[in-house]
């Protein structure tokens, strides 16, 4: 709950949300954990931190994968800006 | 994925999987540049070294342990260790695997070099085993320390 929060003064704040953020607030809307969304596209709960945390930018295979897992399309979740 | 027979030891997880491969391609890079410097100054300098000098064993250990450091200080073994508590289960867990480990490397010298008949040679095989068990130890403690500072900062808000 406060991570949506969070997210949202981002947004406020910042006017847009970042690559990495959208990732975060797609998971929390689906309800899954960092853990949950790792076993789930076959990484660890490490790799999907970095990912949300902007640390590593993950193969198009993981990418496709995540957004799989989250019921949306490359663009929303990795496209800056949209 | 790309195809290399490297991929029956690499671990599943693309990122552990990108790391491990940088370490022993830096590892490669050094040595490269260390035998070249080596070689460099044994022929302009016209040093007397023999060719038996850089032993295979230098090359061989010099990989696997600067594989070994990189991997150790990068916080990518265990992965999943972000709480107090499973930082405290592992820890227990590492205490296990590595008498474990100690005790079968005890089994094995005793069956290359003779178990022990009297107290000096107990020593000789008591001494390195624990030897080992402390340096195993230490390493899968640095890297248990390392993987959970990681992913403390890594944890869901």
């Amino acid at each position: 709950m406060y991570d949506i929060i969070y997210i949202m003064l981002d947004i406020l704040v910042f006017g847009v949300v970042d690559m990495t953020s959208k990732m975060k607030l797609a998971r929390i809307e689906k309800g899954l954990t960092q853990e949950q969304l790792a076993s789930r596209v076959k990484a660890t709960r490490q790799t999907i931190g970095l990912i949300e945390k902007g640390k590593y930018n993950p193969s198009l295979h993981l990418c496709i994968a995540i957004a799989k897992e989250l019921d949306k399309t490359l663009d929303d979740l990795f496209w800056e800006g949209s | 994925m790309i195809r290399s027979f490297l991929n029956f030891l690499l671990p599943d997880d693309e990122y552990k999987r990108t790391r491990i491969i940088y370490f022993l391609a830096e590892a490669a890079v050094l040595l490269t540049v260390i035998l070249f410097i080596f070689s460099f100054f044994s022929s302009w300098l016209e040093w007397d070294i023999d060719s038996n000098t850089i032993h295979p064993i230098i090359v061989i250990g010099f990989i696997s342990f600067y594989t070994l450091i990189r991997y150790i200080f990068s916080g990518i073994e265990f992965t999943d260790v972000s709480t107090k508590e499973q930082y405290v289960k592992q820890r227990r867990s590492n205490i296990i695997q590595a008498s474990s480990v100690g005790f079968f490397f005890f089994i094995f010298h005793g069956i290359f070099e003779g178990f022990p008949s009297d107290f000096e040679s107990a020593i000789d095989i008591v001494g390195p085993t624990l030897f080992f068990v402390f340096f195993y130890y230490l390493v899968i403690y640095l890297s248990l320390k390392r993987s959970y500072k990681k992913n403390r900062e890594l944890l869901d808000d």
